[in-house]
């Protein structure tokens, strides 16, 4: 659909041509930011969901602990004993950016100021329950840092991509349709000039034969 | 390929925080997590808002339950902001049925 609304003269020619190089520049460069995008995304991908996976297993097994916990201690107890544990977690954040989308690089430490409690009057299955969730957590740095990523280059590609297309589908070929009608314009603008001239001459040649 | 890179550190000294069921407060506070119940859409906006405050916090676990609950807050905080990241785990019951796997998003977003 062309915006045949605008004055077919040389000026506006000059100024549409400028503007569809401008665009088509644009295109060239959003491809490839859609290109090394899509390429950090499928790098990522795998890793995700394999550390994904992982946590979803360890974090079943630290909830079986825990019942088991529960049951043995009674849960007051457990309540009372989670305020003993100190266990200091250090998590850092960096940001690393990729065409204009941050990516966390997340770096967990954790410190144990063991012991928390007195040994004779705990479960098997409390400590178990300490490890396995200090175990998750040392996972959830890494599983964060993935997911985060993914799902920020994810809505960073899906953005692109339409914005490509937009140029690609729409704004290109409405640019080359209007330049096309104003080429076509001043041609015909030419041929009439031209022929007005011829008849101008023409009737001049008879006005002096006659 | 020319990859803009700037890096810098954002802080130091920070931590997780859970949003959670009572058993996910209690099982990651045996290992040093503070964390602080929701149930409802509310509690969890509010508990979120006040999380988000705390500058000292800079990972916010939340079950999968609840943060389907608060589905537009929890996207608007990953895809916006550097930080706290959010991440999503299941709770004692496991993962949500019908939830949408790493894959299937990249998929959505890619169509490859």
């Amino acid at each position: 659909m062309a915006r045949y609304g605008i004055a077919p003269t040389k000026t506006n020619l000059i100024n549409l041509k400028r503007d569809l190089s401008f665009a088509q520049e644009g295109h060239a460069l959003l491809e490839q930011k859609r290109d090394i995008l899509v390429s950090e995304l499928m790098g990522m991908v795998d890793r995700a969901e394999e550390a994904q996976r992982k946590v979803e297993e360890k974090l079943q097994e630290a909830y079986s602990a825990f019942d088991e916990a529960i049951i043995q201690n009674g849960r007051n107890k457990i309540s009372s004993l989670s305020s003993t544990v100190s266990i200091d977690w250090d998590v850092s954040i960096r940001n690393r950016r990729v065409m204009g989308v941050s990516i966390p690089l997340i770096q967990t430490e954790s410190r144990a100021h063991k012991p928390y409690y007195e040994l004779s009057e705990n479960s098997f299955w409390v400590d178990e329950t300490v490890s396995l969730f200090s175990e998750v957590l040392s996972m959830l740095g890494d599983l964060a840092q993935l997911k985060v990523s993914v799902m920020r280059l994810s809505n960073e590609v899906q953005k692109t991509i339409r914005r490509v297309n937009a140029l690609e589908k729409v704004y290109i070929p409405d640019y080359e349709e209007t330049l096309q009608y104003i080429q076509e314009m001043l041609n015909e603008f030419d041929r009439q000039a031209f022929f007005i001239q011829k008849m101008i001459k023409n009737r001049l040649k008879k006005k002096k034969g006659g | 390929m020319s990859l803009k890179k700037t890096e810098f550190w954002v802080t130091n000294k920070m931590g997780y925080f859970v949003i959670g069921d009572k058993d996910m407060v209690l099982g990651f506070s045996l290992a040093g997590i503070s964390g602080k119940e929701a149930q409802t859409r509310e509690e969890a906006l509010s508990v979120l808002q006040h999380v988000q405050e705390n500058r000292k916090i800079n990972i916010i676990l939340i079950t999968e339950r609840l943060a389907q609950l608060i589905r537009e807050e929890v996207d608007k905080i990953i895809e916006t902001m550097d930080f706290p990241l959010i991440l999503e785990i299941p709770d004692r019951h496991g993962p949500v049925p019908g939830k949408k796997t790493i894959k299937e998003i990249v998929k959505a977003a890619v169509g490859i």
